[in-house]
């Protein structure tokens, strides 16, 4: 009986496996599966990865980055992250002045959005479906409704710069353009008083700032040029241009003034559309869920955290996708995105990197290993001192050896010994699964033009008795006479993160049974509040690139303003950062010379290893599961997501 | 009988108000940089942006009962608040995440009912032989599953190896159908219904594909609870002399029960009624964040998880009404069909 | 003691027994079954490495290692105590909160009895897993924070079953003759009242047992509840949640991380329920009809 049954599963099971592994799932149609919710579609609102990987195949920049084909067999790692080699995309044609202070950019021909404006009999314009034209239709296009030109590319830029929401990714641009981080200090310096609500602006005043300030920055010079004027050169400054954040993707003017709402264009009345929804509610602002781009994928459906489906532009410029669908599905489970994948309900999974094993060597899957990636994250910040009161983190009263003393983290050599008792070799083999690299400072090491390979003495080595006698030596003994107790933190679900803290609480703990280390998950926002009121005596987090270039990391590792180091301490902040530190950080955005300023971050890498100022814990390299008979995945590590128009299905 | 009814009813604002300040009593435990931590997605965010700024702006430093009537006055104009984790509108959330909790519980309450009564029944009237052991084992082991095994377990088995029942709501291609082709019309939202009204069995049979591994792991946890109350009801029931004088009148057994006994043995069952639902309720937490169906449940699970007081209030607020309500109607019911509770 | 004995006479009753003394008996031995590494934190569960990848039973740890190499034999083991501990505090808790709130609003009745009766409406209300998740979460992480969370919010069936006893006790004669010869209240509450309430009350806190160790592990599974590598059944099964499903060549290749902490827990509310149902229907005639969940 029961072999029988036996035989029947194993019919089953094969006759499973035969069909699975001829068949390909939805010929035409990409499925990713992966997890967390998009905020928002409007690209001067998004500031988060999961609405970059919409907005990135929707709309487009005035350039691009060069990307390299991830096949089955064949890794074409030809991407590039040097600002001398970035295409057309948008534009056609660039100068940039040698000074670095005007860009100049030629236009694209006869672009056209996925939505153009048509007169209809009584005289309105009606916004329709490029795609659903015929060509007789089409000539009652009405001119510039739905067409590219050089105004359109000079409204895009000038209203993210005038929405420039709270917490949002608009610094980009403002800083660049006009020298002030937010539209609010911007105002601050040009009416001489602070004004904290700008929607109570005068309209005056409105015209002031936008005259003198905003339109001057960016202006459209005839039909298909556009000029950029910076008020001293902003190296980076390209590489925020070009296509992956989606800060300078370029919007239809008449289609944002006529059908969405959007800011009108007067230079008296912008206040009005300032900081929707106070920079939270991303719904106030007005592309929240509606699209118009040039790009490949016309937006078809977003239902927020389940699923965005796009569909294809079948008129798109550069000719159409070999696809017609490309769907973005949100699960959070892992288990349930094995599963679809197993059963080639999808193409491409994001798979938490301990999980692995799990996919490696499946019949129909290929895994993409070492790929670079842009961020430091993890890395641990040590902080002194901490703030007392109020602080459960650090014991009571004068220090006895329970709690910490405030400054721990200001001797040297505890910071050292830190540094020396983490296993950085296990944590790449066992967490990381041996795809990782050790660093010495803030620049990742896809920077290739950036980044020096260091010496080896310029990598922390994991070394207890070294560390052992650091401690012994540290705070004239009083360390390790009393004991410490402390305690790490790490926001709960944050894997790497937990498993850093705990290989430090081992080490550090074996080395004198006074030594106590305590591991604690908390929410993230409690993580968060914790953090900004350097309560923490340790803490861990990460940062992701912004725009490809080293300054974009050197600023908020080791810049006395910086997001992190900011948050390190009085101590760390006037002994170490700003001497040490921000004259590196403003030299290396006063040269465009490439070699200059790649020595400086080197300096600046090597300074933050001999002060010890964080753990920089190892990194992992990218890693991509996909689906064998997905072919022509486009890859460069500062794509926030699937670039899905190279893709398509097929066995080869 | 109306005075009953209008005293009930006056109470739900009563509940209501007291979940209310319950729940924000808790919020109130948080202190304000906590709370401002709420609004923060990504570290990113704060490079441009004093947390500060984030404490005046929400008012999060004002004390609580300032704090609590802001919201209260808010939700009085309509206002639900913004659902952080859903990124909606609470009111749009809502709508959004209803019809598949809807869907759900309902295509799960029939198994729920019909197999609870059916095994409680089967076990009294076989009191103490086997099969009034196996059935209860059956039922308790099931009652003590912990949900998120039974449910990966499940899905393991029929889809991963036997790949029949997949989760999520609709294949890829029926999804791209339905809400692409602009010839499936929408109804309720509730895409079996939906698929009967537009009479296209192709969707219906992919939706209900999807719903049955999550409708059998949800009724195998709950069966034990009517089960009990069925069983100890029947078996008092079968104890009456009434069922005694039929018996001895010779009527088969098989009529006794299912002309005399089971009537009023249901009795009782349906008093909890409002305890199913909040059981049905817990349940769905769980079995749609394993089944990845977008629903109350795992909305309400992700809620609490990141403290998003809006979108739990709007769910509490939710909750309380059905579970209230449905304890109402079968108060009313029950006082209609015995006139005894009238009397008390 | 004819009520053990019974108990003992019914097969289900007696195997529920039979479990219960079981994991009493785990719980007891402990330290000598899996004597701890740290001897001053007994509940930290040994690990061997920092990999994810569950590692299969061998002879060094017989069930296994679980995703980041903790041990899970010697979590069953010290997850035993901690479920008894967790079960008995709660469980304990919640029926001291809600037996003397119904007993005190069912005898003095009036507005009392109304208001305590309101409250206990609004606690029914709630989504009670959403509700102490989120109290839970606020409480921040570590055992009682979750048994904190779980009383909040599990004493209301208590309250409402005693205040059904107590109505119908005070009626009888004993209790009226009692009042009418002047005893005080609380000597009647106390010496006549409960001991006649008790038992319906029993069989609720058998039945409760069990499902309190599920909700701590569901409390677990989304995410709030026990620190990291704290002796817990729930926390040892959401250590095993993403390896549920094995590989595809080996579907159950991580059998051992769910089998052995999820039977644990299967098991162990299943005696408590066994036992409870048995004894209810040893009880039943004092009990007809009424639910207990």
């Amino acid at each position: 009986m029961w072999r029988k049954v036996g035989w029947i599963f194993a019919a089953v099971a094969l006759f499973g496996v035969v069909a699975w592994a001829q068949e390909i799932k939805n010929p035409d149609t990409v499925i990713w599966v992966t997890h967390g919710p998009a905020e928002t579609c409007d690209p001067h609102f998004s500031y988060d990865t999961a609405s970059g990987e919409i907005i990135f195949n929707v709309y487009e920049a005035l350039v691009r980055w060069p990307y390299g084909i991830v096949d089955a067999d064949e890794r074409d790692l030809s991407y590039s992250l040097d600002p001398s080699k970035l295409q057309p995309m948008l534009a056609t044609e660039w100068w940039v002045s040698s000074d670095g202070t005007v860009y100049v950019f030629k236009i694209r021909k006869g672009v056209r959005f996925h939505y153009v404006g048509v007169k209809k009999e009584d005289g309105t314009i009606e916004w329709v479906d490029y795609d659903s034209l015929s060509p007789e239709e089409e000539k009652n296009i009405v001119p510039g409704y739905g067409e590219l030109t050089a105004e359109d590319v000079e409204y895009s830029f000038e209203r993210g710069m005038l929405q420039d929401r709270d917490g949002g990714p608009i610094w980009m641009l403002l800083e660049p353009l006009t020298g002030y981080p937010t539209l609010r200090a911007l105002a601050k310096a040009a009416l001489g008083k602070e004004v904290k609500n700008l929607h109570q602006l005068t309209p005056d005043e409105q015209k002031l700032i936008y005259e003198k300030y905003i339109d001057p920055t960016v202006e459209a010079v005839g039909d298909d040029v556009v000029v950029f004027k910076l008020p001293k050169a902003y190296p980076p400054f390209i590489t925020i241009l070009a296509h992956s954040g989606s800060w300078s993707s370029i919007l239809d003017k008449e289609w944002c003034i006529d059908y969405a709402g959007c800011w009108d264009g007067k230079p008296d009345t912008w206040a009005k559309w300032w900081n929707p929804g106070g920079g939270e509610v991303a719904k106030e602002s007005e592309l929240f869920d509606i699209m118009n781009g040039t790009g490949p994928f016309k937006l078809a459906k977003w239902d927020i955290g389940v699923e965005v489906v796009f569909e294809r532009f079948e008129k798109y410029w550069g000719g159409p996708a070999k696809i017609k669908y490309a769907i973005i599905k949100k699960t959070e489970e892992w288990s349930d995105r094995l599963l679809m994948f197993q059963a080639g309900d999808a193409d491409i999974v994001t798979v938490p990197r301990q999980n692995l094993p799990q996919v490696e060597g499946l019949p129909g899957v290929v895994v993409h290993h070492m790929l670079p990636t842009l961020s430091m994250n993890p890395v641990a910040f040590f902080v002194a001192p901490v703030k007392v009161e109020g602080n459960e983190f650090i014991g009571e009263g004068p220090w006895d050896g329970l709690g910490i003393p405030p400054d721990f983290f200001a001797d040297i050599n505890v910071r050292k010994a830190f540094c020396m008792a983490f296993d950085y070799d296990a944590y790449i083999e066992e967490v990381l699964l041996g795809e990782g690299y050790k660093t010495h400072g803030p620049i990742p090491k896809a920077f290739d033009w950036a980044y020096y390979q260091p010496e080896e003495e310029l990598l922390w080595e994991y070394d207890l008795e070294k560390a052992t006698e650091l401690m012994k030596k540290a705070r004239n003994g009083e360390i390790w006479e009393k004991g410490f107790n402390l305690t790490i933190l790490y926001n709960e679900g944050n894997e790497p993160r937990r498993i850093a803290a705990e290989i430090l609480e081992a080490n550090i703990e074996s080395m004198n049974p006074k030594f106590q280390v305590e591991v604690r998950a908390v929410p993230w926002n409690t993580y968060l509040s914790l953090l900004v009121t350097s309560k923490l005596p340790l803490f861990i987090v990460g940062w992701l690139a912004d725009f490809p270039d080293p300054h974009n990391f050197a600023v908020p590792f080791v810049a006395s303003y910086g997001t992190f180091s900011g948050w390190q301490g009085e101590y760390m902040v006037e002994n170490i950062f700003k001497p040490y530190f921000d004259e590196l950080v403003a030299a290396g955005m006063a040269t465009t010379d490439q070699a200059e300023r790649a020595k400086i971050y080197y300096e600046i890498s090597k300074r933050a290893h001999e002060f010890a100022i964080d753990i920089w814990l190892p990194q992992a390299y990218g890693v991509r599961v996909v689906r064998d008979w997905l072919q022509g995945f486009p890859f460069n590590p500062i794509f926030p997501g699937p670039y899905f128009y190279p893709m398509y299905k097929a066995y080869e | 009988m109306v005075a009953y009814i209008i005293r009930r009813l006056l109470i739900l604002p009563l509940v209501i108000t007291g979940l209310f300040i319950l729940i924000f009593g808790l919020y109130s435990l948080l202190d304000p940089y906590e709370k401002a931590g709420l609004y923060v997605r990504d570290i990113t965010e704060l490079k441009n942006r004093d947390i500060n700024e984030l404490i005046e702006q929400y008012g999060l430093n004002d004390p609580p009962w300032v704090q609590f009537f802001r919201w209260v006055s808010e939700v009085l104009h309509g206002n639900l608040g913004w659902s952080e984790v859903a990124n909606r509108p609470v009111i749009d959330a809502f709508k959004r995440f209803l019809p598949q909790t809807v869907e759900l519980a309902l295509w799960s309450a029939i198994p729920i009912v019909l197999g609870g009564i059916w095994l409680g029944q089967l076990s009294a009237v076989k009191q103490n032989k086997p099969i009034d052991h196996a059935s209860r084992v059956f039922a308790v082991v099931g009652w003590s599953l912990p949900t998120y095994v039974a449910g990966l377990l499940a899905l393991f088995i029929f889809y991963g190896i036997f790949k029949w029942l997949p989760p999520g709501r609709l294949s890829t291609d029926v999804s791209l159908y339905v809400s692409l082709s602009g010839e499936f019309k929408m109804y309720t939202g509730i895409i079996t219904l939906d698929a009967i009204l537009n009479w296209n069995w192709w969707v219906f049979t992919d939706a209900a594909r999807h719903l049955i591994l999550p409708v059998l792991v949800l009724s195998y946890v709950s069966w034990a609870l009517i089960m009990r109350v069925t069983r100890s009801s029947m078996l008092e029931t079968l104890r009456q002399e009434y069922i005694m004088t039929a018996r001895a009148k010779g009527l088969p057994e098989k009529v006794v029960i299912k002309r005399h006994a089971r009537r009023n043995a249901l009795l009782p069952v349906a008093t909890i009624a409002g305890l199913t639902i909040a059981f049905l309720f817990n349940g769905l937490v769980i079995t749609e964040t394993i089944f990845d169906l977008p629903g109350l449940g795992r909305w309400a699970a992700e809620a609490a998880r990141q403290f998003d007081i809006p979108s739990l209030l709007g769910y509490l607020l939710f909750n309380s009404f059905l579970i209230v309500i449905a304890n109402l109607i079968v108060d009313i019911l029950y006082a209609v069909i015995d006139p005894r509770v009238r009397l008390e | 003691m004819t009520i053990l004995k019974k108990l003992l006479r019914n097969p289900l009753g007696l195997t529920g027994m039979v479990l219960i003394i079981f994991f009493g008996v785990v719980a007891i031995l402990a330290p000598v079954l899996a004597p701890p590494k740290w001897p001053h934190q007994p509940y930290r569960i040994p690990r061997y490495g920092w990999s994810a990848e569950p590692k299969p039973p061998s002879r060094e740890h017989p069930f296994g290692l679980a995703s980041g190499q903790y041990d899970i034999f010697y979590g069953c083991v010290w997850g035993t105590r901690t479920a008894w501990f967790v079960s008995l505090v709660v469980v304990g808790l919640a029926a001291a909160i809600g037996i003397t709130l119904g007993s005190v609003g069912a005898f003095f009745g009036g507005w009392l009895d109304e208001l305590v009766m309101r409250i206990t409406d609004i606690f029914y209300a709630f989504p009670f897993l959403a509700a102490a998740m989120t109290l839970a979460s606020i409480l921040g992480y570590g055992v009682w924070s979750a048994i904190i969370a779980l009383v909040a919010f599990g004493w209301m069936g208590y309250a409402r079953l005693i205040r059904s006893e107590v109505l119908r006790i005070r009626e009888m004669d004993y209790v009226q003759a009692a009042r009418a010869l002047g005893v005080p209240t609380y000597r009647i509450i106390l010496r006549h009242v409960l001991p006649n309430a008790i038992w319906p009350v029993f069989v609720q806190i058998t039945m409760n047992m069990g499902s309190i160790v599920i909700t701590f592990a569901a409390l677990s599974f989304l995410g709030v509840g026990i620190p990291q590598g704290y002796a817990d059944w729930g926390q040892m099964i959401s250590y095993a949640r993403d390896w549920i499903i094995g590989l595809r060549g080996n579907p159950l290749a991580y059998w051992y991380t769910f089998i052995f902490p999820g039977g644990a827990i299967t098991l162990f509310c299943l005696a408590w329920n066994l036992v409870g149902d048995a004894l209810r229907d040893i009880l039943d005639p004092r009990l007809r009809g009424r639910i207990t969940v």
